[in-house]
């Protein structure tokens, strides 16, 4: 009993059950005559739930194989975005832009030195341009706020 | 008399906006990237709408618009580029150009097949552009009445639509728009000031922003996606020359009826949810299998083939215009952007918008317009430009696509939180992806939920809480009962594929 829709469904089943039950906990749900905040949200993380057993209840009748996971450019691209999320603030454009891109030049299969260090040195300026010349967005190039 | 004489002050208004220096920069911005991103397998429209995002976010509302429209039109056409001369759709709009346009390549008439396209791509848009001008105003007329009620069950059929039609799962469909809603509830209550499922989180008490749900679900994961797929193409540039290009006076008068039929089955799958652009260019290619004269030769390498679905695409991008600047209801996530671009802007939209900014408007329109002719006269000349971008490697520009995300999401309102959002949404779309979920939903529920709700509230404040009052309304009980028809016939005709799979497993 595996299969790729089963564990899709369970895990909507999971969210869906999660956001109602923190709903609950923090917000009043109110009646349909007087709706609180809560009863909207509550009425979406139940339908969530249910479309999650829609999903999974098929998928109890055959085997479908679960599809392959590119670990490397998931994992990378995922952290390029979360190591920038962490530098900028802290430090600055500057070393955001090093920090990501040579991260994410590590998603691609055999790419080397050679490619990403010349795109490093490209993409720092270009970012620069982009959104601070252009675009007038006021971050600091670098600074010091571990 | 009176009404041609305010139609044609309209339009005046409408070349006054679109022919400002600003305006005709920023379509021709938009229609340049565009075609690039277009040509550019594996990204799509809406990524690159979104990676322009923070870049609509900072220009007045008409600018916004009319280039991040540039892209989604012009991406259409760039599309179209890739379908010919490799076989592979740049875009989901070109996939059926590419069986007769790919044919004519391998027959040595590749230019042609590039010339009938751009040319298909014109005369669609420009129906298009027509339609919108004649059916915008009556539609947002009727719908000026509508209450609370009426627009509950509207968007509730938008949803619905969007999400099953054509969607492999009703059930995954379903849940990727109730998934839009629920992110997009998150932020402060308009009722009661109370911040709602934030996590004591102060940055999401302004909610999660229309630029981290679209550069996460689409951006990082369809760009996670290319990298896996990511490989070198080649392709024969023999046969690519301005004088190939000249078609006989018999394939020109052969195009004529299948971009007509064309551009009328793109304009009618344009307006409607859920269908697009994609489906418009299928069925323009359905029909020229019954009407053409030449039916025989489709799928050989015929004009017709060409010219049809490329005529259909490109009327389907405008006419989707019309119920998002009518009624305000988005058919697709490109759009539910373009809605978002407003939304930021501080503008309401709804049937109210062409009365309160014929400036927006009719400025749009026209810019629409100069955007196709600028379609023309930029791929002709440069079409051999455009086809030299294949070689292109486009791998090592993944990379810097990903930086650009980062910079475009936390630029937005200098938080961090937007940027770990990004990571967030974009580990789950891909997830998603790969799962078999549609992705564009999420988009349409993220930007219609919370006008969902508020309609919903109203809705209930005013009937006391009972649910009679969606089936009192004669409008708001036939959007119900169609909406119930398409969910009762898209559960059907999955069952009976899931039937057919399963049988064929045995035998």
């Amino acid at each position: 009993m595996t299969g790729r829709d089963l564990a899709a469904g369970m895990a909507l089943i999971v969210m869906g059950g999660a956001y109602a039950a923190y709903t609950v906990a923090t917000l009043p749900v109110g009646t349909l005559r007087q709706m609180g905040p809560g009863m909207f949200p509550l009425g979406l993380g139940v339908l969530l739930a249910a479309l999650g057993a829609g999903v999974a209840a098929p998928a109890l009748a055959r085997d479908m194989a679960m599809p392959p996971v590119p670990h490397r450019s998931l994992w990378m691209s995922i952290g390029t975005v979360a190591a920038f999320a962490l530098v900028i603030p802290r430090f600055g454009l500057v070393p955001a832009a090093v920090v990501s891109t040579v991260i994410a030049a590590l998603a691609i299969r055999g790419s080397r030195w050679q490619v990403f260090l010349p795109m490093a040195v490209v993409m720092v300026p270009l970012s620069w341009v982009v959104f601070v010349f252009l675009l007038k967005i006021d971050i600091p190039l670098a600074q010091w706020r571990p | 008399m009176d009404i041609f004489a305010q139609f044609s002050a309209n339009l005046a208004i409408g070349f006054e906006t679109a022919f400002s220096l600003v305006s005709l920069g920023y379509v021709t911005l938009g229609v340049l990237v565009g075609i690039f991103i277009g040509v550019l397998p594996g990204i799509g429209a809406v990524t690159a709408i979104a990676l322009l995002m923070p870049l609509a976010f900072q220009l007045d509302a008409t600018s916004g618009l009319i280039l991040l429209a540039g892209i989604w039109y012009g991406s259409t056409f760039g599309g179209s580029i890739t379908a010919i001369l490799l076989n592979i759709p740049g875009t989901t709009s070109n996939a059926v150009t590419c069986i007769d346009g790919n044919a004519m390549t391998r027959q040595g008439r590749a230019s042609l097949a590039l010339l009938t396209a751009v040319a298909a791509s014109f005369i669609g848009g420009s129906i298009g552009i027509l339609i919108i001008m004649l059916f915008t105003a009556p539609i947002a007329q009727y719908a000026a009445g509508f209450s609370s009620v009426e627009y509950f069950s509207l968007i509730v059929f938008g949803l619905v639509a969007a999400s099953s039609i054509n969607a492999g799962s009703v059930a995954k469909g379903l849940a990727t728009v109730v998934f839009g809603v629920m992110i997009g509830v998150v932020g402060t209550d308009l009722y009661t000031g109370r911040g709602r499922l934030t996590f004591g989180n102060l940055d999401l008490m302004d909610g999660i922003t229309l630029v981290s749900v679209s550069m996460g679900v689409f951006g990082v994961s369809e760009v996670i996606a290319t990298i896996k797929e990511a490989r070198t193409r080649a392709f024969d540039r023999k046969g690519i020359t301005f004088r190939a290009m000249i078609p006989t006076r018999d394939e020109a008068r052969a195009t004529l009826g299948p971009i007509l039929r064309g551009s009328g089955v793109g304009s009618f799958f344009g307006t409607l949810p859920g269908t697009g652009p994609a489906i418009a260019a299928f069925m323009a290619y359905a029909v020229e299998g019954r009407a053409s004269k030449n039916r025989h030769a489709l799928g050989k390498g015929a004009i017709e083939g060409v010219a049809a679905p490329e005529a259909a695409n490109n009327a389907a991008d405008m006419t989707a215009f019309i119920p998002t600047l009518a009624l305000g209801i988005p058919g697709s996530a490109t759009m539910a952007l373009m809605l978002g671009a407003l939304i930021v802007n501080g503008i309401s939209p709804g049937p109210q918008l062409m009365a309160n900014e014929p400036e927006l408007f009719w400025g749009l329109i026209v810019s629409f317009w100069i955007g196709n002719l600028m379609l023309l006269v930029l791929s002709i000349p440069l079409i051999g430009v455009w086809a030299r971008l294949l070689l292109v490697p486009f791998n090592i520009l993944m990379p810097a696509i990903l930086v650009f995300i980062c910079l475009g999401a936390y630029s937005v309102s200098h938080s961090a939180t937007d940027v770990w959002l990004v990571a967030l949404l974009g580990l789950l779309g891909f997830f998603a992806r790969s799962y078999g979920f549609p992705l564009a939903p999420v988009i349409l529920g993220f930007v219609l939920g919370p006008m969902l709700e508020e309609h919903f509230r109203r809705a209930m404040l005013i009937s006391r809480g009972n649910f009679d009052v969606f089936l009192a309304s004669p409008v708001s009980a036939v959007l119900l009962v169609l909406t119930a028809l398409i969910l009762i016939t898209s559960v059907w005709s999955g069952l009976r594929r899931a039937r057919q799979t399963a049988s064929e497993a045995e035998a």
